[in-house]
């Protein structure tokens, strides 16, 4: 685990770089893919947190975010909440979700084989998905807003503005983890943890609640991110189905634990998705960056580690 | 003429070289003891040789063959085998399934056939439950079935790393004989042995490694004599 | 001689349904059957250590393998669906070398991903698979028949079954559970990993891609959507966990009694009637890791009521 940023410059560089051409060459896929970028950074975050620390692929995942995008559209429909401000009681309600099923499940196999945890958030995506089947039925569902639809205009170039929140909390909750890792002791507790587990018990650190915090905290942040997409997506009960995968493959293309390498990853996929979704009639063909991607990650991964 | 030879052969990990230009050879019906301090590259050699490790440099020869690029099954199948100096029991299977594994894949038995060659080396290792699955046997019963295994395959070289660790006094007497009766059958067998009494008791000939290298070779009795295998032991000691 | 009786008296019940049953029972057991092959496919594959999440991938390039070779170069629709398993068994075939170096965590992820890939390629060679839209065929097999189409799925769940049993009493067995188990041990026993690893991949894959070809027949249509829904992959792993995983009885008990009460949860609850499954995986990973047969079954084995079974024995462990 290195949440170290030492090594970054050679990367953010390139990653500049290649902001520069993309935002010469199709400025309106630039803008997109950041956008995307930072989505996908954003919800990736919790993912590689509890990855990291707990060593769980929590499969579930994008169903966490699917429960948060309802809970919020709900909060909408019913009292009239604006999306923005719903996100408060969402993060403290997926706190307390992500804290039940801490308890009551994930808690059991945090110690067993890869197989039973795979099944087991299997399970669980399964159970919200249906849950929310039957609640809401399996039909798509909007929420609007004034200020989504915004946009402004530089240069006689026109976009939308609101995406741009997208960006900046990204970078907000990007900061926040990093400056609570290193800043706060119950921070420092979770870094301990997730360097050396038997380690961290034997200095006295309560294990299993640094892991009950970690991943309530990382489903809680999908609270967040919900909160932000509602406003521009159409939800429906495996909206957030796709994000699980994605995450994962931000993830093992930062390499496990490094959190500012995600922001990376995001950015550089989400631009190749979008400069590949700008082509006329190719444009379907985005969706095979982030699985490409991260099969030939995986796979180049293990022929270096065979040698 | 040697059955087994390692020419030169090198083996490093990351930047620590754990067997540096490493020369030996093992003969038909010899039992060859290697012996060393702690880290000296002993169990690195045995799976050099049984090819679950590759080597960087060098080659290795089995009967005139030069296997070096071998996989660990197709040396297994020529007839190296090997034990593990922590059991590796399979561990959904009973006492002489296990056993049987090694005649199937090893010596290529038909099904009825490895039933009875596995029986066959239950009865010659003395293994009385042999329908038990490993989680219910004894360590020393662990320690048979993980030579029956190897047996089963019908080798020509046996590696045994180790195997008498962990044993009472009367159980690694047992042992011995085992492995001496094994060593009439035309065996080349090379051991592991951290017990000076059980190398002495059992080898021919034995070769001292440290650091990845061979300081000394000889009988037991002479070897034990070399100052500069005394002063690596010491070493150790510190 | 008792385990033969019942094997018998079930494969009369399966053999004569048809005849006391109507259409909607027939329907529901073909699908069962269906998912009953789906699990034991992927039990195989479990069988070797890797958890396969590519079911449902298998599943739906056998599907459209089929479907286009008829619709576009007018195939025997019988004969489409052996090209349905050998296009998913060659796939496997070729992807297996690089996939099959990977383990664990990164197998079940990487195999997830190719469904997904499978799923956007065929999406977007819409000139040959239809897109999105998917390709219709213009009769179902058998021109619909429902007891023709049972007995047709019935031969594939029997042979299915017949697979896993020979895989269960051969060397095969000794092999996948070996790589299981230890897989520096299964190697210096002589055990070419790969190889076997390889064949078992290739064998399940086909089965499953055997299962799309008959299921895309059944119903007359391909969709990228609904072929290589994620419900190809849960709903077996659902069935063999609930029955009990490396063996043959597991998914088939699981199959039965889960296609049952979905059925009926169907009736009663139209939307989120597949909660059951998520359920049902959350309480075995929990509570039962062994599978209610391999539990019930051990249970029995202890109190010596019933005699040794090797097989289940070994399986259960």
């Amino acid at each position: 685990m290195s949440f170290s940023l030492n090594k970054s410059y050679k990367v953010l560089l390139l990653l500049v770089i290649f902001i520069v051409i993309i935002g010469f060459w199709n400025p309106n896929a630039l803008l997109d893919g950041l956008q995307r970028g930072s989505l996908y950074s954003l919800i990736a975050l919790p993912l590689a947190l509890v990855l990291g620390i707990l060593g769980v692929l929590n499969l579930a995942h994008g169903e966490f975010l699917t429960v948060g995008l309802y809970f919020i559209f709900m909060l909408n429909n019913r009292f009239n909440l604006d999306p923005l401000v719903a996100i408060i009681p969402t993060v403290i309600f997926l706190l307390i979700l992500g804290a039940i099923i801490y308890w009551l499940t994930i808690k059991r196999v945090v110690k067993e084989g890869h197989l039973s945890q795979l099944l087991l958030t299997f399970g669980i995506s399964l159970i919200l998905i249906e849950t929310i089947n039957i609640f809401w039925t399996s039909m798509a569902r909007n929420t609007y807003t004034s200020y989504s639809y915004a946009s402004m205009e530089v240069g006689g170039f026109r976009f939308g503005t609101y995406e741009l929140l997208y960006i900046l909390i990204a970078v907000l909750v990007l900061v926040g983890l990093q400056l609570f890792l290193k800043k706060t002791r119950l921070g420092q507790a979770t870094f301990a943890v997730g360097q050396n587990p038997k380690g961290a018990k034997i200095v006295g650190i309560n294990v299993n609640y640094v892991y009950l915090f970690v991943f309530s905290v990382a489903v809680a942040i999908l609270g967040i991110v919900a909160g932000a997409m509602l406003p521009r997506t159409a939800i429906f009960p495996e909206v957030g189905s796709p994000f699980t995968l994605k995450s994962f493959a931000l993830a093992a293309m930062a390499g496990m634990g490094n959190l500012n390498g995600i922001l990376f990853a995001g950015v550089t996929l989400g631009i190749g998705e979008a400069v590949i979704n700008s082509i006329p009639n190719y444009g379907g063909w985005s969706d095979i960056v982030f699985f490409g991607v991260l099969i030939i990650v995986i796979i180049s991964r293990s022929y270096r580690g065979a040698r | 003429m040697p059955i087994l030879q390692a020419n030169n052969i090198l083996r490093k990990f990351g930047g620590l070289v754990a067997v540096n230009d490493l020369s030996f050879s093992m003969e038909k019906g010899e039992i060859l003891g290697i012996i060393g301090p702690n880290g000296a590259g002993k169990t690195t050699v045995i799976n050099l040789m049984a090819g679950t490790l590759g080597v960087n440099k060098g080659t290795i020869e089995f009967k005139d063959e030069d296997i070096t690029k071998n996989a660990a099954y197709i040396r297994n199948r020529k007839g190296i085998a090997r034990t593990f100096q922590i059991v590796r029991p399979l561990e959904n299977f009973t006492a002489i399934e296990n056993i049987m594994v090694g005649a199937l894949f090893g010596k290529g038995d038909k099904l009825n056939e490895a039933r009875s060659s596995a029986q066959n080396i239950c009865n010659l290792l003395n293994i009385k439950n042999v329908n038990k699955h490993v989680d219910e046997l004894t360590v020393l019963e662990l320690k048979k079935v993980e030579l029956g295994r190897a047996l089963a395959a019908d080798p020509e070289v046996l590696f045994l790393d180790e195997i008498m660790a962990g044993l009472t006094s009367d159980e690694t007497w047992e042992l011995i004989d085992i492995v001496k009766s094994l060593q009439k059958k035309d065996i080349a067998i090379s051991v592991v042995e951290h017990i000076m009494k059980v190398v002495k008791e059992l080898t021919d000939r034995v070769i001292v490694l440290n650091k990845g290298q061979i300081i000394a070779q000889g009988p037991y009795e002479e070897v034990s004599e070399n100052k500069e295998v005394i002063a690596a032991y010491l070493g150790e000691e510190e | 001689m008792r385990k033969n009786l019942i094997i018998l008296l079930l494969l009369i019940i399966a053999l004569t349904l048809p005849l006391y049953t109507g259409v909607y029972i027939l329907h529901i057991f073909s699908s069962i059957l269906i998912f009953l092959a789906l699990s034991l496919s992927w039990d195989m594959m479990l069988r070797t250590g890797q958890l396969s999440f590519g079911t449902a991938g298998f599943f739906g390039l056998g599907a459209y393998a089929s479907v286009l070779i008829v619709v576009k170069m007018g195939f025997n629709p019988i004969l489409s669906l052996l090209i349905g398993a050998i296009f998913s068994g060659l796939i496997a075939f070729i992807l297996g070398f690089i996939v099959l170096r990977l383990r664990e965590i990164y197998f079940a992820i990487t195999t997830l991903a190719l469904t997904h890939v499978f799923s956007v390629i065929i999406r977007n060679f819409s000139d040959f698979t239809g897109g999105a839209s998917g390709t219709i065929l213009a009769n179902a097999i058998f021109e619909g028949d429902p007891v023709k189409i049972y007995y047709l799925i019935l031969i594939v769940a029997v042979l299915v079954i017949i697979i896993s049993e020979v895989f269960k009493r051969s060397r095969i067995h000794y092999a996948i559970n070996a790589i299981r188990n230890d897989e520096i041990t299964a190697k210096s026993s002589g055990i070419n990993v790969f190889k076997y690893l390889l064949f078992v991949f290739v064998v399940t894959s086909a089965i499953q891609g055997l299962v799309g070809a008959v299921y895309a027949h059944q119903y007359a249509f391909v969709n990228p959507e609904s072929t290589f829904s994620l419900n190809f992959l849960l709903l077996p792993i659902a069935m063999a966990l609930v029955g009990g995983i490396y063996s043959t009885n597991g998914p088939i008990i699981g199959a039965l009694l889960l296609g049952l009460i979905s059925e009926y949860l169907k009736l009663i609850m139209p939307y989120g009637h597949l909660i059951v499954y998520g359920l049902i995986i959350v309480f075995v990973v929990l509570f039962l890791p062994r599978g209610i047969y391999s539990t019930i079954h051990n249970k029995l084995l202890k109190s010596n009521i019933i005699g040794g079974d090797k097989n289940a024995n070994t399986a259960s462990k």
